[in-house]
């Protein structure tokens, strides 16, 4: 990993194409400005991690029972449909079929 | 073809609705191959099994079933990836959390959508940016307390006593 230190209004350039500015510093905040094109995504660190955090929790905590309980909270609901059987799937077949 | 599954035993899976994920759902990077399996019939919820670990499946759904307003644009840099030529291309499913013995309070992950060509079966979970969408949206309003649970769980029991 690469360590320098910069100043309030200094920058880095990466890649050519991409500029960090140090923008302000107050106590152990820095506030930060990117530039970049459209197609660089960046992230805060936190989301991936509340994303995967999430994501494993949602596998390794259900039972197969409460998905089936929350059905029948969502048929209680006014409007709710009384099927969606395979509303999934005709949406995965429509978009086949205008392949 | 018929896939081993710790939740569900032997289930046959349709080949069509396999899929490839190209970058991974975080948190199971190891993992490429899911199957999109059923619940039961008319279940607004399917499962993202996992073809490489029988352990692993999570329950996934479509926000429109539960009235939820929900719209994204996939980055040209994504769609370059999975191939995509356009939005019919495209099939987005959201991650469920149920957590045990709480149905009422299932949330759904708008924020990290799994997108899926559904030509050529490649898959993504992405990261919108700039986005207000929630990880744990609620599936079920507040005003939907323990009371109903109790109901439905009643109704149940009278229905399979009678």
């Amino acid at each position: 990993m690469l360590v320098l230190t910069r100043k309030k209004g200094e920058k880095l350039i990466i890649n050519d194409n991409i500029e960090v500015v140090i923008l302000e510093t107050r106590g152990d905040a820095v506030k930060i400005g990117v530039k970049a094109p459209r197609n660089v995504s960046i992230y805060r660190e936190e989301v991936y991690e509340e994303i995967k955090k999430s994501n494993v929790q949602s596998s390794k905590n259900v039972n197969v029972n409460d998905v089936t309980s929350a059905i029948d909270l969502l048929s209680a609901k006014p409007g709710a449909k009384k099927s969606y059987s395979d509303a999934l799937q005709q949406m995965i077949q429509t978009k086949k079929r205008k392949d | 073809m018929i896939l081993k599954t710790a939740k569900f035993g032997e289930v046959e899976v349709n080949e069509e609705f396999t899929f490839n994920f190209i970058e991974p759902i975080l948190g199971y990077e190891k993992l490429s191959k899911f199957a999109l399996v059923d619940h039961m019939p008319d279940s607004p919820f399917k499962w993202l099994q996992s073809m490489e670990d029988e352990s692993i499946a999570l329950p996934i759904t479509v926000p429109s079933f539960f009235d939820i307003d929900y719209e994204f644009v996939l980055t040209e840099n994504d769609a370059k990836k999975l191939d995509a030529k356009g939005a019919e291309d495209i099939l987005t499913l959201n991650i469920v959390n149920i957590p045990n013995g709480q149905p009422e309070k299932a949330t759904i992950n708008l924020l990290g959508p799994i997108v899926i060509n559904i030509n050529n079966k490649n898959a993504m979970q992405i990261v919108l940016v700039n986005s207000n969408y929630s990880v744990r949206h609620k599936l079920f309003n507040e005003d939907l307390k323990k009371f109903d649970i109790e109901e439905i769980k009643k109704e149940e029991t009278e229905t399979s006593e009678g």
